[in-house]
């Protein structure tokens, strides 16, 4: 979107829209009626640039609490393994659930 | 007594779980001697962190609402712990609800979403993180619950010719 240059009618405003999966031309005029337009495209990308950088903060702000959230949940992993591997006890990726080791029984008849 | 660093405590784990009997009696050792209360508490205070930050980016400057999520939180421990839990069962408690909370705060962002125009990035961000801490959450119920089972394995009774399995 912008001014086109005419030899007769001046400055013309334009805009590219996209239609159906194309992008059309579309002419609005020149003068006021092409001031116009150009004002409100220009507080349409306003707008979507302040959206775009409030949902950016936004992202910011959850991954850095989920990436404190997963630390936390990752220090307790490990303090329940410390405390449960020492009895014996191992955590079964395959199935997520903590185990008793079974212990072989040596010299034993089948 | 000080406690192992958190970087060594991670290797000992490690090699631990890898099947080296050295690192598995050095871990009996510090299990034993109150080394890793030390390390707990530490993760103890992670845990008031991560509940401030998460009240902080819920609740902003309502104060009222920060209280609120707050006693609710704290009924849910009293609740979850019970009178004789163990530091390990307390911990976990603490995983627990700190999870619930977080995982209930993406949801109502997620249903907060539904009344503005769609967007479709933020969108697919928000579903990846709820998946993760929903996950997170059963992950933390889970570990809880088969925490407890251990404490107090089912006992078998043969009753005549019936078994019956009770829990303490």
């Amino acid at each position: 979107m912008g001014w086109e240059k005419r030899k007769r009618s001046g400055l013309y405003y334009t805009r590219s829209i996209r239609r159906n999966g194309r992008v059309i031309r579309q002419y609005i005029g020149c003068g006021a009626i092409g001031q116009m337009a150009a004002a409100q495209d220009a507080r349409r990308r306003a707008e979507r640039c302040q959206r775009a950088e409030a949902i950016e903060v936004q992202k910011r702000r959850l991954e850095g609490l989920e990436e404190t959230v997963e630390m936390f949940c990752r220090a307790c992993d490990l303090i329940t393994k410390a405390n449960l591997l020492p009895g014996g006890i191992h955590y079964d990726r395959k199935n997520r659930v903590w185990r008793t080791r079974k212990k072989s029984h040596e010299g034993t008849a089948p | 007594m000080k406690g192992p660093p958190p970087d060594d405590l991670e290797l000992l784990v490690r090699q631990a779980e890898g099947g080296d009997a050295q690192a598995l009696e050095q871990l009996r050792q510090e299990l034993s001697s109150g080394r890793l209360d030390v390390y707990m508490s530490r993760v103890g205070d992670l845990a008031r962190h991560a509940e401030a930050a998460l009240l902080d980016v819920a609740t902003g400057e309502k104060r009222l609402m920060r209280e609120g999520i707050q006693r609710q939180m704290e009924a849910m421990r009293r609740e979850l712990a019970g009178s004789a839990a163990s530091p390990l069962e307390r911990l976990m408690v603490e995983r627990l609800v700190i999870c619930w909370a977080w995982a209930n705060y993406l949801d109502s962002v997620c249903v907060q979403l539904f009344t503005k125009p769609p967007d479709t990035d933020f969108g697919e961000f928000m579903t990846c993180l709820q998946t993760r801490a929903h996950r997170r959450f059963l992950d933390a119920a889970r570990t809880l619950a088969q925490i407890r089972r251990l404490k107090f394995p089912a006992v078998q009774l043969n009753v005549a010719e019936r078994q019956i399995n009770v829990t303490g």
